[in-house]
C-alpha cells in the first residue's frame, strides 16, 4: 500500500494534481442557485400561461360545437404548457438537490416549495403584469409550430362549418373585407358586411381575432361578431356596430 | 519535522488547512483512511487487488482536487466515503459490470451484524448460512446492497448514510427497510429459508 501513497504524492509533488480553488466551488454553488431561481421563475412563468389558457376557454361555444363536457375540456387544456411546467419543476428539484444541502430535504418538501413559489409569482405576474397573456401571445405569432402543437383553444376555433373561425389577419379590413390565415395557415376572405366587433379590435395587420358567423363559400366567411383572440373580460363589453 | 508532528496529531479537518499549505501532509490522510476505504471499495465493488488500488489511488487524487469543497459540518469520514462511493458507482458505470459482493476478512462479523438486522434467526454456528447471506446479498440491486453495507459493516449511522449517500435520512431509513424486503424476496426467490 506503501506503493499508492509514493504514487499519489508523486503525482501531487509534479504538479499534475491541484486542489482546485475555494472560489470555483463558490461560483459552482452560485451557479446552481442561480440556475435552480431561474427555473422557478421559469415555472411560475409557464404557470401565468396556463392560468391564463385556462380562464380563457371559451365555454360559451360548447353548445354551438354540440361536444360533450369531457371532449370540451380535453381539447382546451393547454397541454404542452402543462408539460412544460412538470418539466420545469422536474429540473428545478434537480437542481436544488445539487447544491450543498439539497439533499438533506424530502421529494415532497423541494417539490411542495418549488411549485408554491410558482404558483405565488406565476399568479401575481399573471394578475398584475398580464405575462400569460403576453407570453401566449408571443408564443402563436413567434413560436415555430406552436399553433400545431397547441391545437387546444385554437381547435375549438377551427371550425368553420359551425360558425366558428379565428386566425391572424393579413390583410386589413378594405371595403368590409379583410383576409385572415387560420390556425391551419389556410387563407379565408372575412366579410363583415354588419357584423358588430369588440372595441378592443382594431382589425390591423398581424392581429389576433376570432368570429362568429357562417361559412358562406369555400375559404369565404361572412361574420357576425369579431373579438380579439385574447380578453374574457372585454368579450362581455358591449359591442359597436361596424 | 515540525510540520510533520504537527500532521499527525491533528483532527482530520485541521489536517485538510495544513495540507493546504504543506502538501506532503497529505501522506498522513492517506495514511488515515487507506485501509477503511481500500475495505470499502472491496465490499461494495468486489474488485480484484490491482483495480481496488487503482481506484484506491483515484480516490485520493479525487479527494486532493476537492480539499476546498469540504463542508466543515460534515464529519470527514462521510466526506471522503461520498467521494469513495461515487468513484466506485462512476467506475461501475465506466465497466458495465454490475459489482460483485465479496466479504473481506471480516464477514462473519458483517453476516452476523445483517443476520441479526435481517431477524434471522437462525444458529449461525452453522456456517451454510454464511454461505446463503451471501448468495442472497450478490443478488439485490446495488443501491440496497449499499445501505446494508454501510449500516451492517461500515457501521455507519443515518446521519452518515444520509451525508455518504446524499440522501435525506427518512430515504435511508426507507431503503433500508426496502433493502431487509428485497433480501427476502431474493431469498424466498432461491428457496432459501432462514
Amino acid at each position: 500500500m506503501k506503493n499508492i501513497t509514493d504514487k499519489i504524492l508523486n503525482q501531487i509533488k509534479t504538479g499534475k494534481t491541484k486542489p482546485k480553488t475555494k472560489f470555483w466551488f463558490e461560483i459552482k454553488e452560485f451557479l446552481i442557485w442561480f440556475g435552480a431561481g431561474a427555473l422557478v421563475v421559469l415555472a411560475a412563468l409557464v404557470f401565468a400561461t396556463v392560468i391564463f389558457n385556462i380562464q380563457e376557454i371559451d365555454w360559451q361555444l360548447r353548445p354551438r360545437l354540440g361536444w360533450g363536457l369531457s371532449k370540451f375540456l380535453f381539447i382546451s387544456m393547454p397541454y404542452i404548457w402543462l408539460l412544460a411546467l412538470i418539466g420545469l419543476t422536474g429540473i428545478a428539484y434537480y437542481t436544488f438537490r445539487q447544491t450543498k444541502q439539497g439533499y438533506h430535504y424530502a421529494l415532497t418538501i423541494i417539490l411542495g416549495i418549488i411549485i408554491l413559489a410558482s404558483l405565488i409569482f406565476g399568479w401575481a405576474s399573471h394578475s398584475y403584469f398580464m405575462t400569460g397573456r403576453l407570453i401566449e401571445g408571443r408564443a402563436m405569432k413567434h413560436l415555430p409550430y406552436y399553433n400545431q402543437m397547441m391545437p387546444s383553444r385554437k381547435a375549438v376555433w377551427m371550425n368553420p362549418e359551425k360558425g366558428i373561425l379565428a386566425g391572424k389577419i393579413i390583410k386589413p379590413i378594405v371595403n368590409n373585407k379583410l383576409e385572415l390565415t387560420d390556425f391551419n395557415k389556410k387563407q379565408w376572405t372575412v366579410v363583415c358586411d354588419e357584423c358588430s366587433k369588440s372595441p378592443m379590435v382594431k382589425l390591423n395587420q398581424y392581429d389576433l381575432i376570432k368570429i362568429i358567423g357562417r361559412k358562406d363559400a369555400e375559404f369565404v366567411f361572412m361574420a357576425e361578431e369579431i373579438w380579439p383572440m385574447f380578453g374574457k373580460k372585454i368579450m362581455s363589453e358591449k359591442f359597436e356596430r361596424k | 519535522m515540525q510540520s510533520i508532528q504537527n500532521c499527525e496529531q491533528k483532527s482530520d479537518a485541521d489536517l485538510i488547512t495544513l495540507i493546504l499549505q504543506d502538501q506532503g501532509c497529505y501522506k498522513y490522510l492517506i495514511e488515515r483512511y487507506e485501509n477503511k476505504i481500500e475495505r470499502y471499495i472491496k465490499r461494495l465493488a468486489g474488485l480484484n487487488k490491482e483495480d481496488t488500488e487503482d481506484l484506491l489511488q483515484d480516490i485520493f487524487i479525487k479527494v486532493y482536487q476537492n480539499l476546498n469543497a469540504f463542508d466543515s459540518s460534515l464529519k470527514f469520514s462521510s466526506w471522503i466515503y461520498r467521494i469513495a462511493h461515487n468513484e466506485i458507482i462512476s467506475n461501475w458505470r465506466k465497466r458495465k459490470i454490475k459489482p460483485q459482493f465479496v466479504g473481506g476478512d471480516e464477514i462473519e462479523a458483517f453476516l452476523d451484524n445483517i443476520a441479526s438486522g435481517l431477524d434471522i434467526k437462525k444458529d449461525l454456528e452453522n456456517k451454510s448460512i454464511y454461505h446463503d447471506i451471501k448468495k442472497v446479498l450478490k443478488q439485490i440491486d446495488i443501491k440496497y446492497r449499499e445501505v446494508l453495507i454501510l449500516k451492517f459493516l461500515e457501521e455507519k449511522s443515518y446521519e452518515e448514510m444520509a451525508d455518504i449517500l446524499r440522501k435525506p435520512t427518512g430515504t435511508i431509513g426507507t431503503l433500508i427497510n426496502r433493502a431487509k424486503k428485497q433480501f427476502k424476496k431474493e431469498a424466498e426467490k432461491m428457496e432459501i429459508k432462514f
